[in-house]
């Protein structure tokens, strides 16, 4: 070949991305029909997928930010040594435990300001309580701290801060015994779903000191002296708190041998001795996920633990993702395909129909790749332009879905202190959704610029 | 400047085969060619050998340019995707229906060609002088659905002729207008490819002007009943 002919013309890529534009935009008509198929397809699949997200994650949020649902409740009683809670405590899926004592020994008499009394629940508590940290309210330490529930704090009028007057009663060889102990109130925990009693959240020391007193022993936290009022004295912790954070109290380096080696006791122990077992616990999981393998898993231990949870509602929503998803998948595949169709069928009509202008750019000596970037450009513009309206359809959606949200979902939002949302996507979403669109419309340019390959300039020539 | 020799081209196949045959032509610099004969006598299909579009399957096409020559049989068996390239630098097409790019305005139409070789916007003094005697200054601006057959016809004109291509294909470009315009038409692009030197072969089944306008003539006969046109 003559070295002379070698040399070749390179089109420049701006002038193919010129044409394409203006060409576009003379046949508007065209392109409008593209755009209408393209947002058609991608705007009702983007607020499907919209809301998908936004109910899963609302209830995903509304099932974690309330920490009543990470608890696993134990039902009735049985022999917890402070092994089985060293273990649990190790176990990465549970954020806090703390041991319970007795049913019969987890109440106490509240003295109101009426001198009324109020049978309340006593819940041991600690640093590392989900209940405290949603509201960032401090554990309290001292034994003579407490913290009540909302409901308590509303029926008896009690504010943070004050001091409230608690009674103990127990039969001593067949006499009445009446203790007392001023506690004071630290703060008061917001309205939980599993905390809607009047109850009071202590150290699991004062927990215990209670059992110890209506069990018999002489505790030096209530002293019966002649039924009077006795003011409280500090006594050495015995229990550390449970939490992730400070297990210490059952590691080794710290246990006490005189806890862990002695066999399980009776009810008729010596009062003075300390007890080996405690009856539950309070359990709460690091995620929503961990609650069904956990409460599982306690069920089919050796001890037979029955527990309630709510791990039923959160495979109901495992169950409705799912479902979400399937659906999401058949109005994806409705959508692709007979979008597919409509699309590929339009987009070779239209490369048909601009037959003879493709003929006369080869003609001019515009190669095949410079065609194929002349539609590639176009079906890119077409598709981004489409994705454009649809993510702003889909932005409508959000907007009004979000009035609606704020009446349905205000006072959840209150409470969790916490933005939730039934139509939500992300950037990350749109770019994965934009993605999606674009592998899709690539497909049917493929096809379309197969076509547009086996145009000839000739083609122009033989025109009537 | 081209030369064909032996050249065999045929299309379609069996009973619809139909071939042509070039023994020996020779298109010389400046030279006004017009290729006759009657409708399906294959003078499109020669067009398009000449115009790099269509591959004849045996015989030589060469071209004889100032400072190369350049065997196109081999380029079409070795290097066909260099034909694109030549096409856009070394010729210019006038169809039947104009052939304008209805997306573009009339100057866009016709600096087209320049801009796909890189040649900038400007209007050089020649095209200046093309489309002055073309009479389309006032349509620069209008798109081709705007302009009569005979402005379009014009406008084409001046587009194949806007990058200075050594040879013009013309096919049948006075066609689709009435005879009286098709003449003048015609009249003014002979004048102009004489003003300016250029080469050019026009396909046409119009004879009558031809000795008027003192074109050159290579005509079309079939031979073999009908399956196969000699031009000579």
């Amino acid at each position: 070949m003559p070295a002379s002919a070698k040399k070749r013309f390179t089109v420049s890529k701006k002038l193919v991305l010129t044409l394409a534009f203006k060409e576009l935009r003379h046949d508007w008509k065209a392109t409008g029909v593209l755009l209408c198929v393209i947002v058609s397809i991608v705007t009702p699949l983007l607020i499907l997928f919209g809301l998908k997200q936004g109910v899963i994650n609302t209830q995903r949020e509304l099932l974690l930010n309330d920490p009543c649902n990470l608890e696993i409740k134990m039902l009735g009683h049985y022999h917890l040594s402070p092994l089985w809670f060293e273990q649990k405590a190790k176990d990465s899926r549970i954020q806090f435990i703390i041991p319970i004592t007795r049913f019969l020994n987890t109440d106490i008499n509240i003295i109101d300001k009426e001198n009324k009394n109020s049978f309340v629940d006593l819940i041991p508590t600690g640093q590392g309580d989900p209940l405290l940290k949603l509201t960032a309210i401090a554990a309290p330490v001292q034994d003579n701290e407490v913290l009540i529930t909302h409901a308590l704090a509303k029926r008896l009028h009690i504010n943070k801060g004050e001091q409230i007057q608690s009674q103990l009663f127990r039969k001593m060889n067949n006499e009445s015994q009446t203790s007392h102990a001023s506690l004071l109130v630290k703060d008061i925990l917001p309205d939980y779903s599993c905390l809607q009693r009047s109850a009071i959240l202590t150290t699991l020391n004062f927990l215990k000191t209670v059992e110890d007193f209506k069990e018999g022993q002489q505790v030096d936290l209530f002293k019966v002296e002649n039924n009077k009022l006795v003011t409280l004295k500090k006594k050495p912790n015995d229990f550390k708190q449970l939490s992730k954070n400070n297990h210490s109290f059952f590691s080794s380096k710290n246990k006490n041998p005189e806890l862990i080696e002695q066999p399980i006791k009776t009810e008729s122990v010596v009062p003075t001795q300390t007890k080996t077992t405690y009856a539950k616990a309070r359990i709460f999981a690091k995620s929503l996920e961990d609650v069904t393998a956990l409460s599982d898993e306690l069920r089919s231990s050796s001890e037979e633990i029955e527990v309630i949870s709510k791990a039923a509602e959160i495979e109901k929503l495992k169950q409705l993702n799912n479902f979400l998803n399937i659906l999401l998948l058949i109005v994806l595949l409705i959508g692709a395909v007979g979008g597919g169709l409509a699309l590929g069928g339009n987009f070779l009509l239209t490369i048909e129909r601009k037959r003879l202008q493709i003929a006369q750019l080869r003609l001019l000596g515009i190669g095949k790749k410079q065609v194929n970037l002349f539609l590639w450009v176009q079906g890119i513009i077409i598709t981004s332009t489409a994705f454009i309206m649809a993510s702003l359809l889909s932005l409508i959606t959000k907007i009004i879905s979000d009035i609606y949200s704020q009446d349905i979902l205000g006072e959840v939002m209150q409470i969790t202190n916490n933005e939730v949302k039934i139509f939500y996507l992300s950037g990350q979403d749109y770019l994965f959704a934009y993605t999606g669109t674009l592998i899709f419309s690539s497909l049917v340019i493929l096809i379309g610029t197969k076509r547009a390959n086996s145009i000839e300039p000739g083609e122009q020539l033989r025109e009537i | 400047m081209i030369e064909l020799d032996n050249l065999y081209c045929m299309r379609g196949s069996g009973e619809q085969a139909f071939s042509i045959h070039v023994p020996y032509l020779n298109i010389q610099t400046g030279e006004i060619v017009a290729i006759t004969g009657v409708s399906g006598s294959g003078k499109s299909t020669l067009l398009e050998i000449l115009g790099l579009i269509l591959q004849p399957q045996s015989g030589s096409l060469r071209w004889q340019l100032p400072k190369r020559n350049i065997d196109i049989s081999h380029l079409w068996q070795n290097h066909p995707q260099q034909l694109d390239s030549l096409r856009m630098r070394y010729l210019g097409f006038v169809l039947q229906t104009g052939g304008l790019l209805p997306f573009l305005t009339v100057q866009e139409n016709i600096l087209l060609p320049k801009q796909l070789l890189r040649q900038g916007e400007s209007w050089d003094v020649e095209l200046q002088v093309i489309v002055k005697q073309l009479d389309i200054l006032h349509l620069l601006i209008k798109k081709p659905y705007q302009l009569s057959i005979g402005e379009r016809q014009r406008v084409a004109i001046a587009r194949a002729l806007s990058h200075h291509p050594l040879l013009l294909l013309a096919d049948e470009p006075t066609s689709a207008l009435d005879p009286a315009r098709a003449e003048r038409v015609m009249q003014l692009f002979v004048e102009l490819m004489r003003s300016q030197k250029r080469t050019a072969v026009i396909v046409t089944h119009d004879y009558s002007w031809i000795g008027r306008l003192g074109l050159r003539e290579i005509r079309a006969s079939l031979e073999l009943g009908g399956k196969i046109a000699c031009f000579s």
